[in-house]
């Protein structure tokens, strides 16, 4: 029996739920399988789309090599000013996006610091896929960065320090004991972080307006051609993510159950 | 030999003050304080996971102080036991020789006997889930002897043990020790755990050793209250228990009496102060054990009075309330009749 404090949180929780189901819903189901394949047949559409993938996943690949690190000294040790580095972890979350973008073009554009120390390797980030990629690791790494720290944290101390006295180097300990059993918060961070550089926007167009990642083919259709023309990219995209992330979800559910 | 020599730490408003220790082949240190009284941290400081801010930790005269855990050679176990959850039990046991990168064969041979010796065989490639308290500290336990430390670190390991459990697992430990000898330091707040196991016994409060010694001197001169009160629990002896008519008596000098379980062989036993009545005659009751003894002292600690009696140079601490002192008029040189069921006596 469930009582009346229960139902109206039922209600107002599925509300929302709906609010957030439906206009996806609707928008991948509006599509038809012939405008599904003119799109996939549109070589532009799907050069974006692996554009996308594929920038979020360098990414990700680079926020993982450093993220991991920082959120286990987040975690672990304690260190001066370490309230400060965990504001500034937060910081591209809360800044405007497209703010974020301008900020990254004042560094690593090419009359800029970064931008020359880079160019000494060919490597310019206006324009490039390079530029998408550092917009995406900027905007995204916080999630990666927090979902490891959070993970190394649910690792008791009490366990590393019982290794230690067991034989183990600092590393030994990481690499045996830690990176293991915080690896699955490790990875959904991941899968996170790769995620939101997928539907990265804001910052990616102030770097690199061209080439066109998929959200900015969407903006564009949208405002050149108009809504019949931009929805197809969009469900087709969230269609692709879906799929996706579900079929890690499984991956990670069933390597859980294996063990 | 393990030495500790004028250690001191602060740690936030924590304050170990200088202290001093010394393990021996065959010790068994029980380490005995509450919650917050720097027991552990100075397992720790000897582990090597907190650093001193002065003094000296020296292993056979070689000063280790900085030298870091893995390079100590001392194993430690906790009350959490700490196993590591990503490993199934056989890896975890294998996890000291895996990181001293032993060859395989040898990993195997050593984590099979460890485990049989443990009574665990049975268990090695199981996982983690489901274990009992009892066979998760077996396992912790095997881990950390698996190397042949040359110091065993117990952080309340039985803390978080039924009360089965625990008297099983005291067995184990009394066993391990006598058949290995390593010296250990056994942390804990319960001065029962710490009486079955210890022969070297020291109190800790507020980061500072107030006494040292065998349980048996720590119980018998408590130099401070706080000590008394800590152990609460007098006439502890130790002594032979040996079999007389088919049952079993504790013995030592002239003193005899009888005993509700035992082994034979060496003992300790305990009687409850409150247990032990006083008269001027005997008394005819249920009571088995009868002794006779001459008061020594009075101590009021109002509203009850701890008479100490010389029996036979043993010297037994009978509690009675200060009215029955009145009452009886018991003075210093008085001879008493002590008498205690056998129920009472307490066989670590």
């Amino acid at each position: 029996m469930k009582t009346i404090f229960e139902k109206v949180f039922i209600f107002l929780g599925g509300l929302l739920i709906l609010f957030l189901v439906i206009p996806l819903v609707k928008m991948v189901f509006s599509l038809d399988f012939g405008i599904a394949r003119k799109v996939i047949a549109d070589a532009e559409v799907l050069q974006s789309i692996i554009l996308t993938l594929q920038s979020a996943l360098w990414a990700t690949v680079i926020g993982i090599v450093t993220g991991v690190p920082l959120g286990y000294l987040l975690a672990k040790k304690r260190f001066p000013l370490k309230s400060i580095v965990q504001a500034a972890v937060d910081l591209p979350v809360v800044v405007p996006h497209t703010a974020a973008g301008i900020a990254l073009l004042m560094v690593f554009g090419r009359h800029f610091f970064g931008g020359k120390i880079f160019s000494v390797f060919d490597i310019s980030f206006v324009g490039t896929k390079a530029g998408i990629v550092i917009a995406m690791t900027f905007v995204s790494a916080p999630f990666l960065i927090n979902a490891a720290r959070d993970a190394f944290a649910s690792v008791p101390t009490r366990i590393e320090e019982v290794a230690r006295t067991l034989g183990a180097t600092p590393f030994q300990v990481f690499y045996r004991i830690s990176l293991p059993v915080a690896l699955r918060g490790i990875l959904s961070g991941a899968l996170l972080m790769w995620a939101r550089g997928i539907s990265e926007f804001g910052a990616i167009i102030i770097l690199a307006y061209h080439p066109m990642v998929t959200p900015v083919l969407i903006f564009e259709r949208f405002e050149a051609y108009g809504l019949r023309f931009a929805y197809p990219v969009a469900a087709l995209l969230v269609l692709i993510c879906l799929v996706l992330f579900s079929l890690f979800r499984f991956l990670a559910s069933k390597r859980e159950k294996d063990k | 030999m393990i030495t500790v020599k004028d250690i001191t730490c602060r740690l936030g408003s924590f304050h170990l003050q200088p202290t001093s220790l010394e393990l021996h082949e065959g010790d068994y240190w029980i380490l005995l304080g509450p919650t917050g009284s720097g027991k552990s941290v100075l397992l720790s400081i000897i582990a090597g996971l907190i650093r001193p801010d002065s003094g000296r930790v020296l292993k056979e005269g070689a000063d280790i102080t900085h030298v870091v855990p893995e390079r100590r050679g001392f194993s430690m176990m906790v009350q959490d036991f700490a196993l590591f959850p990503n490993m199934s039990v056989f890896e975890n046991i294998a996890f000291p020789l895996r990181v001293r990168h032993q060859p395989k064969k040898e990993v195997q041979k050593r984590v099979e006997a460890m485990a049989a010796q443990m009574g665990i065989k049975y268990l090695l490639q199981r996982s983690l889930r489901g274990l009992s308290g009892g066979e998760k500290q077996r396992i912790a336990l095997a881990r950390a002897l698996v190397v042949k430390p040359d110091l065993l670190l117990l952080d309340e390991p039985l803390s978080a043990l039924d009360q089965m459990t625990k008297r099983e697992l005291i067995e184990e430990l009394r066993g391990i020790h006598r058949e290995y000898g390593i010296p250990v330091l056994h942390v804990t707040h319960d001065f029962e755990e710490g009486i079955s196991l210890g022969n070297r016994m020291a109190v800790i409060h507020q980061g500072e050793i107030v006494q040292r010694g065998t349980p048996e001197e720590l119980s018998q001169h408590p130099r401070s209250p706080l000590v008394a009160a800590f152990i609460g629990m007098k006439n502890i002896f130790k002594g032979t228990i040996e079999f007389r008519e088919n049952t079993p008596h504790f013995v030592k000098g002239e003193v005899c009496f009888e005993l509700p379980t035992g082994r034979p062989g060496e003992g300790t036993v305990a009687i409850p102060s409150e247990d032990i009545v006083l008269s001027k005659a005997p008394v005819e009751s249920s009571a088995r054990n009868i002794l006779t003894g001459e008061v020594r002292e009075i101590r009021p600690r109002p509203p009850l009075t701890d008479v100490l009696l010389d029996v036979k140079s043993l010297p037994f601490t009978a509690t009675v309330t200060s009215k029955t002192v009145k009452k009886m008029g018991i003075q210093p040189g008085m001879h008493l009749f002590a008498t205690f069921k056998v129920a009472s006596v307490k066989v670590f």
